[in-house]
This record gives structure tokens, sequence and C-alpha cells, in this order.
């Protein structure tokens, strides 16, 4: 129970981070798990105990021994400033093209981390993260790992209440919205997709240093683009524009469905049947939701615009 | 060694070509990216392999009925999933690229289920590689590219001076218009499936036999496919036909300097390149 | 002759089509002028040339002096020259209000460390926005639907809140394109005397583009008209109305 609620969260994170870029600004992105991946593998590679190895036959010094929250903070930075350089140009094409693009880059990403074997041991992965509270007995590593995590999840969530009720959110609800006419209202429409990509690229990047020392171990295969279509979903269904919605979202694709299923005996040489099953009632979840309750289950509010005095 | 890699790439574009031509006119007519494509040329793949291994029949038959069948799960697609968003909620081309990307998990999915995770190879006899010039060459890449050829001269032909093709064509342009003139567009826009449709299922095949046929190959071909067509401008069928070519070559010779784990890399970065530099791409109407 | 806003010699040309040719015209500051002509006479390419949205294949624009032909158009905004859409851009999933209070510049809380801190400045800020929001609402009508999606408003009631919301910008000049599309009898009237009552007591300089004569008649000084890209003529009301070229360009249109 205590992991899937630990999955949940951190996969929550990532929900977040989609819902800055596409449910308040409306950026079509399927790259989220590039960044996910960018920030796990910067957290592993910091955090890993120094080591000299042989792998393939190529001599590999892996690991600076950084401890845990230099590796969670360096991955949040490290996925902001390669969000950067990549925004630089692909963030003024238009939407559906930003799409591909972004699918097309966290591809690369994927590319990178098996073939650049010196920097990520390629398809083998890095293993033995360490965790925070390794210390402890099991059990209360564990616990004390998903405080952790929900922690971060609620600060995160705060920060984006925050934005999303303030002017900056209404710019970027503006560029939603029409882009054109926010532009002639005097804002600078690029630095603001920037901005939004850029905070979502961090969230995503805290997620994936926490999922990578959560899991122990990381390999390229984990960050495929099935994570960017179970992000895509839980939002979708969780009410697009709406970080509670989107928490909740993932609450109920990841935790119900992903996790939930998990408990569903296998049946003997067809390993694959509830995974592909799974896929397919997530996928026309997707559609029908699209269909029947575009809005999700949490439609986006009016925002408040006085405090309670 | 880099005229060897060039026929490769002639090879490798001629196949993508055909998909690329196949999205290309699906795009301009129904004006959103299909998402479901690559796994639609899967599909197609798979489907091949049913009639061919499954059922025994000769490989080109198996291929003409494949090719048939994909042609109308891209008509099921329309009906069941594009149609009732349009219609229902209005449904603009970003819901609906996020809603074929769910088509897309679904019949990878099913594919998964169906014919389970293992690749899958047709039965056809081994081939030999002859030399034609400086190329080497299998008589079935030899006929893989004649088809492509073929099927794409058909595809002008069909285009330029069909009834049907005028019909599409001019949906393409203009739907309301069309409308108006009294061209019956949902007909059009359901050959317009089919055909596209065929053509993924088509170039599945040939992937599939120049391969193995494997569950990932279509999301594998997709972004490469795309690539393509944005590359040669899209909504130009013609255009796409020769980006592919070019990313086919690229692909290739890029493959022959040592970078062949990149390969499909390099094919993302240079769609990013002219979608930089020329938005429209290269051959832009 | 000195102009707030002027545009020497602009060209623009699409592919083989000339949208506006060699057009000149200049608004001298405190003025309400009027942009007539024919449909497809160029009218709003102009005002999308003026307001930095296409630039000019050929000729300069200036504003206040300086020459804007050039910019982007956030730039052109906060320099004070602001445009309206000739169909309603309204912001469709936001309240009147959201709409409102988007467009003011200067606000600190689009910063991100301001907007997540959200400091007394940027409350205070967000206030004062408030009150003059309102207090715009108020004048055109839309008060009451302060809280109501945009997109449930009227036509004429859309048409209004995109000036409502151009004002909100602390322009010095706005190019407003057809506003009273539209709109009823009673709004348009409200909305000729809210232009008059800009001019006057906050001197704001407005170029309109009108096809509803007795709104250009009545509330112009100049007018120019528009013919194929060209400016036809420029004068008073009276001279345009009387001028033969002007009578067969609507003519003949």
């Amino acid at each position: 129970m205590l992991s899937i609620a630990t999955i949940v969260a951190i996969y929550s994170i990532l929900t977040l981070a989609l819902n800055i870029r596409w449910g308040y600004t409306g950026l079509l992105d399927f790259g989220i798990a590039g960044f996910f991946a960018i920030g796990a593998y910067t957290s592993a590679i910091l955090t890993s105990p120094p080591s000299e190895e042989l792998v393939f036959g190529v001599r590999h010094s892996l690991g600076f021994g950084v401890p845990f929250l230099g590796g969670l903070l360096a991955a949040a930075a490290a996925a902001a400033i390669v969000a950067y350089l990549i925004g630089i140009p692909t963030l003024r094409l238009r939407g559906d093209y930003l799409a591909i693009m972004t699918i097309g880059l966290s591809e690369i990403f994927r590319y990178v981390a098996v073939n650049e074997k010196w920097l990520t041991r390629g398809s083998q992965g890095i293993r033995n993260l360490p965790r925070p509270f390794s210390g402890y007995s099991n059990l209360l590593d564990s616990l004390f790992y998903f405080f952790l995590v929900l922690a971060i999840l609620l600060i995160l969530y705060f920060i984006s209440q925050r934005i999303y009720n303030s002017p900056l959110g209404r710019v970027l609800k503006g560029i939603r919205e029409d882009e054109t006419v926010t532009e002639a209202l005097g804002k600078k429409i690029f630095k603001f997709r920037m901005l939004a990509f850029v905070s979502g690229a961090a969230f995503a990047g805290l997620a994936g240093s926490l999922w990578a020392h959560y899991s122990g171990s990381i390999m390229p295969h984990e960050f495929v683009p099935d994570i960017t279509f179970l992000i895509w979903v839980s939002l979708t269904i969780g009410g697009s524009g709406n970080n509670k919605g989107a928490i909740l979202g993932t609450l109920v694709l990841i935790g119900i469905l992903q996790q939930g299923t998990r408990f569903l005996p296998t049946i003997e040489g067809y390993t694959y049947l509830i995974p592909g099953l799974r896929l397919i009632v997530i996928g026309l979840l997707l559609i029908l939701c699209l269909r029947f309750r575009p809005q999700g289950l949490i439609p986006e509010k009016a925002v408040r615009l006085e405090k309670k005095s | 060694m880099l005229a060897l890699s060039i026929g490769f790439g002639i090879i490798t574009g001629g196949v993508l070509a055909l998909a690329a031509l196949g999205l290309s006119l699906l795009f301009r007519t129904v004006k959103f990216i299909n998402f479901s494509y690559g796994d639609v040329l899967a599909l197609g793949a798979y489907l091949t392999f049913f009639f061919n291994v499954t059922l025994g029949l000769p490989l080109l038959v198996s291929a003409i009925v494949g090719m048939f069948f994909t042609g109308i799960v891209g008509v099921i697609i329309h009906k069941a999933v594009v149609k009732p968003l349009r219609e229902g909620v209005k449904a603009g081309p970003l819901t609906l690229l996020i809603a074929t990307m769910g088509v897309a998990f679904i019949i990878r999915n099913l594919i998964l289920l169906i014919w389970g995770p293992e690749p899958k190879m047709y039965t056809v006899a081994t081939q030999e590689a002859m030399k034609i010039g400086p190329f080497l060459i299998t008589p079935i890449q030899l006929l893989a590219i004649v088809i492509s050829v073929l099927i794409m001269v058909l595809i002008y032909l069909l285009l330029q001076y069909t009834k049907l093709g005028k019909m599409i064509r001019a949906t393409a342009d203009n739907i309301d218009l069309a409308r108006i003139r009294g061209i019956r567009t949902e007909s059009v826009v359901v050959w317009t499936w089919m055909i596209s449709s065929g053509l993924a299922g088509l170039a599945g095949v040939m992937l599939g036999l120049m391969g193995a046929v494997d569950l990932h190959m279509g999301i594998e071909m997709l972004l490469v496919i795309f690539a393509s067509v944005i590359m040669g401008g899209i909504g130009n069928p013609y255009g796409a036909v020769a980006g592919a070519m070019i990313i086919g070559i690229a692909m290739e010779v890029s493959s022959a300097f040592g970078l062949s784990e990149y390969k499909a890399a390099l094919a993302y970065l240079l769609m990013g390149v002219i979608l930089l530099l020329k938005p429209k791409g290269l051959f832009a109407r | 002759m000195n102009f707030l806003l002027e545009a020497q010699k602009v060209v623009k040309d699409f592919g083989g089509l000339r949208a506006v040719d060699h057009c000149s015209i200049g608004v001298e500051k405190g003025t309400i002028c009027g942009l007539i002509g024919p449909n497809g006479a160029g009218k709003t390419t102009l005002f999308d040339l003026l307001t930095g949205f296409y630039k000019p294949n050929a000729g300069s624009v200036y504003f206040k002096g300086q020459r804007i032909d050039g910019l982007e158009p956030h730039e052109i905004c906060l320099k004070g020259l602001v445009r309206t859409f000739q169909i309603a851009r309204e912001l469709k999933n936001m309240t009147l209000l959201e709409n409102m209070l988007l467009a003011p510049k200067g606000q600190l809380g689009e910063h991100l460390g301001y907007a997540i801190a959200q400091l007394p400045k940027v409350l205070s800020l967000e206030k004062e926005n408030l009150v003059k929001a309102r207090q715009i609402l108020e004048i055109v009508g839309l008060r009451r639907l302060e809280s109501e999606l945009a997109t449930n408003l009227s036509g004429g009631q859309r048409k209004m809140l995109e000036v409502a919301r151009a004002l909100m910008t602390d322009p010095e000049m706005l190019l407003l394109d057809e506003p009273t599309s539209g709109a009823t009898f009673e709004e348009t009237r409200k909305l000729m005397d809210y232009i008059e009552t800009l001019r006057r007591d906050q001197g704001l300089t407005f170029l309109v583009v009108e096809h509803k004569m007795e709104v250009i008649m009545n509330l112009c000084d100049k007018i120019f008209v528009m013919n194929n890209g060209q400016k036809l003529t420029d004068g008073t009301p009276r001279e345009v109305q009387q001028n033969r070229q002007v009578i067969e360009a609507y003519l003949g249109a």
C-alpha cells in the first residue's frame, strides 16, 4: 500500500508539471517523460557512490557521492536548464509541431541514456541508489520516504496554486485562450511560454529524482512515452487546468488502475496480458473522457480574485 | 561504402515515402495530426502476418488483404473516435491529437494481446542480395521499391484524374465550399482514411519484410514519418515523399559514418532544424 | 504637423497581392479619427501594420515621434498604442474581470517570484487594478456581468469588453476595429459617448474603423478613406461625404 501511495505521489508531481504546461498555458507537451528521465539520471549520477568499474570494457567512473538533497536540487536544476536550452528554438512552434518535437526530444534523451555509456551506464542502468533514511528499518524508511514525497508534493501544489491565482497565471491562461490578444495587450508571449515550460521541467526533474531514489535503480527503458501517456490521461480525467484535478486524476489512474490491478492474478505464460489490457482500458478511458466529460472530474474553477478579509 | 548506404537509404526512403504520403494526404483532408498512424502501420504488418503465416496465404495476397483491412481500421478510427469527438464536443486539432494518442496505445496493446510480444517473420524464401551497379539489394527490397513507386504513381493519377481524386482535393482545400458544391464530404473523408491507412499498412508490410514484424515498429516509425511529412511541408503529399527520401538517405548515410544508434535521433534533429528555418517545410504549397 | 501616430507610405504585400499600397495617414493627439472604406480595402491590414502584427514591406510607422514598425505587438502596446480586433477576441473561458485584469501593464505578479510570494505590494496592485476594472465595466454597463465567463456575452457586449479591456492597458491611443458591430442602438450610443468622454477628460486619441455612417459622421474629427489598399482621401466628415471618389468607391464596391 505504501509503495502505491508513494508512486501515486511521485506521479502526481508529474501531472502538476503537465498541468502548468498544458492546463494553464496550452503547451502541447508530449515530452514530460524526458525531463523525468533527466532528473532521475542527474540525481542518480550525482548521488551514486564513487566507483571505478569496467562496464562493457569501458573504464567508468561514476558517482560523486553527493548527498540526497543535493541530488534532488540538481535534478530540478538540470531539467530546468535543459528545458531552457530546448525552449529557445522550439517554443516558437505552433501547437501540434511542438508536440512532435517534444516527443522527439524525449526519445533523444532516451537514446543518449542508452548509448552514452560513459555517462549513464547504458541499458544496464544505475543501481544502488541511496535512500536518505536507509539507516532506519525498512518499514520506517519507506514511511519516511513517503512523507518526504508527500511533503514535496504539497509544497509544489501550493506553489502551483499560487501561480494559478496570480497575474502570472492569468497571462498563462490568456496565452492558452488567445495568444494574439494576449500579445496585443502587451505581454511577451515567448517569455511566458518559456516560464511555463521550464517550471514544468523543474517539477518533472524533482519527480525524477524522487523516483530514482524510491526505486533504487534506474534504466533507460523505464522512461518511455508510456509514462507521458499515463500522465496525460491522468490530467485529462482529473480535470485539465486544475491542480486538485491533476492530483485526483493521478490518484484514480495510477493509484487504482495502474497499481491496483497489480494484485490481479497473472496467467502463466501470458505475463503481458494484464498490462496490455490495462493500457487498452486507459486508452479507452481517455477517449471516452474527451468525448463525454472533457472538463474532467474537477472542472476548472474561476479564479478567486479577492482574498476573504 | 557510401553508395551502399545511399542504396539502403533509397530503400528506406521508399517505404517511408509510402507512409509519409498516406499521413500527408490524411492531414490535408482532416486537418489534424493522426497520432495513431504509426500503430496502424504496425497493425497492417501484423494483419498481413496473420493472413500469410497463420492462414498460409501467399505473401502478395496477404499483403493486399492486409492493406484492405488496415484501411477498414482507419475508417473505424474515423467513425468511432474522430467523428463523435468533432460532432459531440467540437474537438479541435489538439484534442484530436490527444485522442489519437489514446487510439495508438489501444492498437498497440491489442496487438500485444493478440500476437504477444515476440517479433514475427513472414514466410518468405531467404534472399540472396544481388549487385546492381554500386548497390547491394535483395529481390524483395527491389520489389518493395518498385511497388512503392507504382503505388505513388497510382495515387498521383487518382488524385489528378479521377472523380474521387478531384473530390478529395476539393474537400482538402475547403470542406465547406466542397459541401456546398454538392460533394458528399463524409464519403470523401471515409475514402481518405481508407487510402491513408491502407498505405500505412502497406508500408508496415514492407518494413516487416525487410526486418521483422514487431510491436514497437509503429511508434518507432511514427516520428520519422512525421519528420518526413513536416520536412516536405505538411499538407503537401509530394513534398512528403521527397522529405521521406531525404530522411531515409540521411539516416542510412549517417549510419555508415558510425552513428547508427542515433539514426532516428538524426531524423528528429533534421526535422527540428527544418521547423526552425523553414517552418512551412522545404516544399511548401 | 505633429502627429501622435503616423504612417508614411506603408506597403504590405501578400504573395502577389498588395493589401496596403503606399498608405499615409497622420493622427493628431486628442483627436478622434475614422477609417472607412469598402470591405477588403485594407483597413484591418493597416491596423495590423500599425500595431506590429505585420511588418511593412516598405514605408514606416511612427508613434510619439519614435519609429515603431518592426517592433513586436507587445512592445507597441507597452508604448501606449493599443488595438482591438474586428471579430471580438474575448478570452472565452475567463470571466470578464479576468479579461480586464489581464491587461494592465507593469503587474509585478506576472513575475514568477512575485507570483509565488504574493507580497503585499502585489496584492495591493491587484486591488487597484480591480477597482479600476470595475469602474470601467460600470461605465460600459457590464459591471453586473463581471463574474460571467466571457463566452456568455452577446455580440455587442463582447466588443464593448474589447474596448474596456484595451483601456486597462492605460493607453494614450486606441485603434478600434469596428467597435459597434453587433451592438444595439443603445450600446452604440453609449460607446460613442464614452469615447467622447475619454477624449475630453483624459486626452486619449482614437482611430476607429467603422461602417456605421452615423457613428463616423458624429464622432470623428477627421476621416481617412481607403480603397484597394490605398488612401483615397482624408478630411472632415463633411468634406469626405461630398467627395466624388468616395461615393464612387462605395457604390462601385
